[in-house]
């Protein structure tokens, strides 16, 4: 099977089972599992044709072992792969139990690279969560041993989302006066 | 030839291993109260380990504040804030329940650190907590910890597993330098950057930072006596 490409709806539907995985991991269930509607509904899943892209996606990467098929129509992904995605998870915890963090720090102790530490706490620093001072980063604002979600990129997300649905609507209802119209000279046809 | 660096690397050490074999040790108890202690002088790694091994296995880690001395309203509302409690109670009775239900659904080990700085009557409340939520607690502190658990019997018969930071070892100095730096070390160097450390990992990292700096000016990856006695005078004289 060939690998799907990047614009597809199988690389989509990796990327949302990621995030599937990761949100069930944050609620702290210990064994992730994913439905195939849940990832047809985060993706939007509209036509047959996008419905077989994901299908193809889910055969190809339980192929390659990215994804694991626990059993008919669930699926979650291997421990390899979530920690990946959970290495921010482990950098909170340990700025939350140290409430002082270097970049050298999370360097060692969360096993993450220079740039990405940086990057990630200075989104933090961004958000009001921590304040850098004297080569440090101090936590100033606590609001749990949860992730914080970044509102901005989730606001971002949601109206993304909220176009899509809205230009799948519209296509919808073109389909639906096509269909309409189409009914209509058949009818006109028996008539004569 | 491409410049040594030293690398900031968590290396498990013996210690760490320890750790490791502790909370498994705890974990195979399952169904009883357990509780596991973790003691030893300042500076050997204790609260480092602890929160390295929390981040990664999702544990609680909370440290005592001197302030909670006079009730244990603040231990328990901050033990609930660790345990993700959206609405905690003001009160102390309903802040305990509330951490229960928590710990019941989902026995997750909690670390806690200094609370040998708290009156007596806290460990009865690690006990209850334990014993009621079959969770784990992990006590750590130093050397003041032992007598201070010790005296309540019934918490002591409850410790299941107690573990001693040790000063590092050769081997861990060994270990170390060849993870931060690709430095192979021969035992006979890193005998002389173990003693002139007294066991503090710290010293280590200080010592084998001056001695890649040697190494370094020096155009080699050859490590000699000499060159780490140089580079621990350097540490030495700061």
């Amino acid at each position: 099977m060939n690998k799907p490409s990047g614009e597809s709806y199988a690389v989509k539907t990796m990327a949302a089972l990621a995030v599937l995985v990761k949100e069930k991991q944050t609620a702290k269930v210990r064994e992730p599992e994913v439905m195939i509607e849940e990832i047809a509904e985060r993706l939007f899943i509209q036509t047959d044709k996008q419905q077989r892209s994901m299908w193809s996606g889910l055969s190809y990467y339980t192929g390659t072992g990215k994804i694991i098929k626990l059993r008919k129509g669930v699926y979650t992904m291997p421990d390899k792969v979530q920690q990946d995605d959970s290495k921010q998870l482990v950098m909170w915890r340990l700025l939350r139990s140290r409430r002082k963090v270097t970049v050298t720090d999370l360097r060692e102790m969360a096993a993450v690279s220079r740039v990405y530490a940086s990057d990630w706490l200075g989104s933090l620093v961004k958000r009001g969560l921590v304040k850098y001072i004297n080569k440090k980063y101090i936590l100033i604002k606590d609001p749990g041993p949860e992730m914080p979600v970044d509102e901005e990129k989730a606001a971002k997300l949601r109206e993304t989302r909220r176009l899509r649905k809205k230009k799948a609507i519209k296509a919808l209802d073109q389909a639906d006066k096509a269909n309409k119209e189409a009914r209509m000279a058949v009818l006109a046809i028996e008539i004569e | 030839m491409e410049l040594l660096k030293v690398k900031p690397v968590f290396v498990k050490t013996k210690n760490v291993r320890n750790l490791e074999v502790l909370m498994e040790g705890l974990s195979l108890s399952e169904g009883e109260g357990r509780m596991g202690m973790v003691y030893g002088r300042a500076g050997r790694g204790k609260t480092k380990t602890a929160q390295w091994y929390a981040a990664h296995q999702g544990c609680v880690f909370l440290r005592c504040r001197n302030v909670w001395r006079s009730s244990e309203l603040g231990f328990l509302r901050t033990l609930c804030h660790e345990l993700g409690v959206k609405s905690i109670p003001h009160r102390k009775d309903p802040c305990f329940q509330a951490a229960l239900d928590v710990l019941v659904s989902d026995p997750q080990p909690v670390f806690i650190e200094e609370l040998e700085k708290l009156p007596n009557f806290f460990l009865e409340l690690v006990r209850d907590l334990s014993d009621l939520s079959s969770a784990p607690f992990v006590i750590i502190g130093e050397e003041e910890l032992v007598p201070y658990m010790r005296r309540n019997r019934r918490v002591w018969s409850r410790t299941f597993q107690q573990l001693e930071f040790q000063p590092i070892e050769i081997a861990d100095v060994i270990i170390y330098a060849k993870e931060a730096s690709g430095l192979a070390m021969p035992v006979d160097i890193a005998t002389i950057m173990h003693k002139s450390s007294g066991g503090d990992f710290r010293i280590v990292r200080r010592d084998l930072i001056n001695l890649v700096h040697i190494a370094n000016s020096k155009g080699t990856r050859e490590i000699t006596r000499e060159m780490v006695k140089i580079a621990v005078k350097t540490g030495l004289n700061g």
